[in-house]
Order: structure tokens, then sequence, then C-alpha cells
């Protein structure tokens, strides 16, 4: 079976041929192919969610990690290390901001865990050791909150702002 | 693609709209971020803050420190300086923290209890903090002329605020760091922390307690007000386990003991040791506490939830194969099902260094090696308490005499299925 190729097709229009054991690290792909009984050459599996510079980089992604071990599950006891982005996928994801989420979206979308555990991981370590103002401002987060809200949430927290 | 539907795209798409709507993306960002990056979170928008609030109720790690980091390597002079400390714990708080802590478990030596950290008063020791605790450096150093600062207030002033301490001092005393390495630390200064999370009450309650100076605790008091003295456990919740210190063998705690096997005969573990002073902050009343009370911990919690285990090695235990079989009755398959644990462990003063030919970390090490994982902390003492505590003796019934011992090390194991 080594070898077989399926066609992945973006919402733009332009259609990629892949392999589908790379293919497969999707977990939306594996299940089309599995479900649909979808395994010939001519098939093409349309995409609508993702555009062809995002997929071009997804697919990238995927065939330099299609050898990895399948990621854990996940555990929310369990500490994450943020410092263990490999320095292939830093520079990966060496991106403009717009970009990275719309790897995120297409990660979450194709349900490739490994990617959007990595693009994600980028994200919280913008978000680490940041105040709430800083964050809002570095991605443009709108405070919706009233100042009673706020105060309320200030009286909730376990670490006092240190201002 | 046309220039018309890349603009659209990227209309459709900032960065705010997939991260404050988009709920498993959130989710899986947060997935990655430290408890105390998370409570800063939830002062950004409301959509994070009702997710913040839900990460804090689920998640449940146990965290064990040790400081000085390399308590046993003492070939230059540690300082223990204030602002070492500072550090030390305020970024292992920013970026190792996973769950919020409920209670501090500390234990530090004699010596450095005594002694406090130094802190610097002159402008360069200032200066370095001063970025970060500006209002509180000043008062301090103001207060603080003569150099020494309080181990307990160190901790209190970084630790969240709804977290309470417990602090036992002791001549020795047993700390895991953050990698489960741990030492058994007799001649050099240093403290271990073990931070708990709040956890459901069915699976683990945990009441932290200090048992008054007056408190008359007399062979007719009821269950409900033997509770009551020991953390205001509720009467209809049965006590899994009590960990229980205290400074000299006095009256309140063989009296409280006899109770405790009085209305739990075989179906209680009590480990616990004499130790030079405890000190307890629960953050809520302020009256000064004295450091001679008998305190402790009682731990509650279903059966299927909540599993403990204990063992004594007795004096004649005395070389790593008799430990390591003795330690082998610990293992049970409710420990291998459950995703948390913590262990505590209580020696005899004569059971380290010398006792083990100048060898150190000899029971803990064998501990380490069967639990790998298990954060491990303890006290030298003068005395423990405690008995074999397994699945198959729980219906022994226990006498008083059982549960005191000399030359001997007590460990128990507590394993969480959440």
């Amino acid at each position: 079976m080594a070898g077989n190729k399926i066609k992945l097709q973006s919402n733009d229009g332009d259609t990629f041929d892949v392999d589908v054991e790379i293919a497969k690290q999707s977990a939306t792909i594996k299940t089309m192919l599995e479900d649909l009984g979808m395994s010939e050459e001519d098939d093409v599996i349309p995409l609508p969610n993702v555009n062809s510079a995002i997929l071009k980089k997804v697919i990238q992604w995927a065939t330099h990690h299609k050898d990895d071990p399948p990621p854990p599950e996940d555990d929310e006891n369990r500490e994450k290390n943020l410092s263990d982005i490999s320095s292939w996928d830093q520079d990966f994801l060496k991106v403009d901001q717009g970009t990275l989420f719309e790897l995120i979206l297409a990660a979450n979308y194709l349900d490739i865990k490994g990617l959007l555990d990595v693009t994600c991981k980028t994200v919280a370590n913008m978000i680490k050791g940041r105040t709430p103002e800083e964050i809002r401002r570095q991605f443009n987060i709108k405070n919706d909150f009233t100042p009673q809200e706020e105060e309320q949430i200030k009286k909730e927290n376990e670490w006092c702002e240190e201002k | 693609m046309t220039e018309e539907t890349q603009k659209k795209i990227e209309e459709s798409l900032s960065s705010s709209d997939v991260l404050t709507t988009v709920y498993d993306v959130n989710r899986a960002i947060f997935r990655h971020l430290p408890i105390h990056s998370i409570d800063s979170c939830s002062l950004v928008c409301q959509a994070w803050a009702q997710l913040a609030r839900l990460v804090k109720t689920q998640r449940h790690t146990v965290h064990a420190l040790t400081y000085p980091p390399n308590p046993l390597s003492s070939t230059i002079e540690f300082p223990y300086l204030r602002s070492d400390f500072d550090r030390f714990l305020s970024s292992v708080i920013q970026n190792n923290l996973w769950s919020i802590p409920y209670l501090a478990f500390i234990v530090v030596t004699n010596n450095l209890e005594k002694k406090g950290f130094q802190s610097l008063t002159s402008a360069t020791g200032d200066a370095s903090s001063s970025a970060k605790y500006p209002k509180r450096f000043r008062s301090q150093s103001a207060s603080n002329r003569t150099g020494r600062c309080d181990i307990l207030q160190s901790c209190l002033r970084h630790l969240n605020k709804s977290c309470q301490v417990l602090m036992i001092v002791s001549d020795a005393i047993v700390a895991s760091n953050e990698d489960n390495q741990t030492n058994e630390i007799e001649q050099d200064d240093a403290m271990g922390i073990l931070l708990l999370p709040r956890f459901p009450s069915n699976t683990l309650g945990i009441y932290p307690f200090e048992i008054p100076h007056k408190t008359s605790i007399s062979s007719t008091m009821s269950r409900a007000d033997l509770h009551q003295c020991l953390g205001g456990v509720p009467d209809d919740v049965p006590i899994r386990l009590v960990i229980f210190f205290s400074s000299s063998p006095q009256s309140q705690t063989v009296n409280c003991m006899k109770k405790l096997l009085e209305f739990y005969s075989s179906d209680i573990a009590i480990i616990g040791g004499y130790v030079n002073r405890s000190r307890y902050d629960n953050r809520k009343d302020t009256r000064k506490h004295s450091s001679n009370n008998p305190c402790g911990i009682v731990l509650t919690g279903d059966r299927n939830h909540l599993h403990v285990r204990q063992i004594v090695l007795k004096n004649q235990i005395q070389t790593r194969d008799a430990i390591r079989e003795k330690l082998k009755e610990l293992k049970s398959n409710e420990y291998q099902q459950c995703s948390l644990s913590f262990a505590i462990q209580v020696s005899c003063v004569a059971r380290g260094l010398d006792f083990y030919n100048q060898e150190s970390n000899v029971e803990c090490s064998e501990f380490r090696t069967l639990f790998p994982n298990t954060p491990l902390i303890g006290i030298f003492g003068n005395g423990e308490f405690g008995y074999d505590y397994l699945a198959d003796e729980q219906s022994k019934t226990r006498t008083f005499k059982d549960l005191f011992h000399s030359y001997s090390t007590i460990f128990s194991l507590v394993s969480i299925r959440l």
C-alpha cells in the first residue's frame, strides 16, 4: 500500500497529491477514507475550510512529521513543558499571527493533534507571563467586562496583580 | 487564489475571533498554560473568564519542591538569601505550577527555620527585585533591617491567597523536587514543599489542623468533637489517614491517638512523629499560633477514589534488601490504577547516615526505585507513630502500643483515582 496517493482540494480549488499515510495524520481525512471507502487514486477529498496557502503548510508539516509516534492523549493534569517545541517546528512557525491562527483552525478542523499541539503551544508561549492588558493588546481582544465584573474576577483570582 | 478571496479570509479571521469564539482552540491553548497564566487570562475577556474558571476546578496536580535545589552539594557555602528564594519560588509558581494549591505542606530543617533567610538591605540587593515587588520590598526592608526573613512568611507571600500552610520543623527532612529526585537532608539546611490541590470532597478531603494549647481531649469525647478538633471534619465523613506531628510527648497527642483508635480501631492509618516545632497558617485567624501545638493533616475520601497503604521499617530492618522487600508491600493494584499519588516518610533521627555507614538517601532511594513518580516528603523525628496498614490487615484491631516506635521508619502511600 506504500506510496498510495490521494488528492486533497483546498477551498480555492487547488489540488494536492499527498501520500495516504501522510494525509492520515489528519483524523478527519482518515475517517473520510475509512467511512467512505475512498482509496482510489482519482478520488478527490474537498477541504472546504482550508485555503491552498494553509493546506500547503499543513502538508509540509505532516510530511516532516510522518514518522512521529502518535501524540499522547490529552490529560488536563499532565504538566506540559512549554519549551519542548522542536527547532524545525519553531522555524516552521515563524509566520505572522494571522497565518498562525489559520494553521490552528486548519489543525483543529483536520484534527491533526500534533500540529494543533505545537501551534497552541506557540500561542501559549505568547501568553505566558503577560498581564491581561498585554495579552489583549497582543491578540487584539476587546475588554468586554463591566468594571463590576472585573472587580469580581479580581476577587476570585488567586494571585493578586502586582500592580 | 484571487485577491478577493484572500481578502475575505483575512477579514473573516482575526486572531481575536479564533481566540475567544472557537472553544476547542481556546481549550487547546489553555491546556499548555501554567495555572498562574490561567489566572491572568481570566481577566482578559468574558469568554476566557468562563474557561479559566472551568480549568481551575478541573486541574489536580501534586507538586514537590526542594530548596535549595541541590541540597546535598554543599561544596560552596550556600547563602540562603531571601532574594534567591523569592526568585526560586516565584519562578516555580509562574512557570511550573499546574493547579491551584490548597495546602502547602512544608518541612524545614531546624537550623534554617531558626535563622530564616538572609535579606540584603543594601541598594544593590533591592534593585534587582524591586521591579517586581516594589511595594512589598520597601515595607519588608524597612521592617527587616536586621536582615533575617521568616521562612513561613517568605512562602506565604508567594503562594496564592487561598493556600493554607502547615510547616513542620525538624532536625532533618526528606524532600523531593519536580523531577522526583528525593533527598534525606540531615547535615545541610533545606526545606521541602508539597503542594496539594483541592479535590472533589468524595475523592480527597484535606483538613489541616492545629490543636490549640488548652483543648482537652477527654476519654468521653464524642467522635463529632474529635472530628471538630482535627480540622473540622464533618461527623459523617470517615477519616482515612491522620498525619500527626507533635513537639513533645504531651497528653493531647496521646489522648488524641487513643480516641482515634477507639472510634476507628482497624480502619484508619496514622503516621507521624515528634518534631521540634510546627506552625500552621490558615490565612483566616490572625491570632498568634504557638509553635508547640500538635498539628497535622487529616485525609478523607471514598474507598473508590482514595487508597492509603502504610508500612513500618522496624529497628531490625537495616539493609537495602530488607527495606526493599518491606516497601514492596506498599504496591497494589489500586496504586497502579491511580493517576495521582504522594507519600510521607517519618524516620527516626538515628536512621540516617550513621545508621547506614555514612551512605546517604538509603531509604528514600529504595522508595524512589519502586515508586518512580510519587512525590515523597517527610521528616526525621524523635519517635515515630504508625503501623502496617495494608489491604489484608485492615480488619486487624490496633492497640495503642502498636502505634509508637523508635529507630523505625514509616512510609504512608496515598494514591488518588480521579
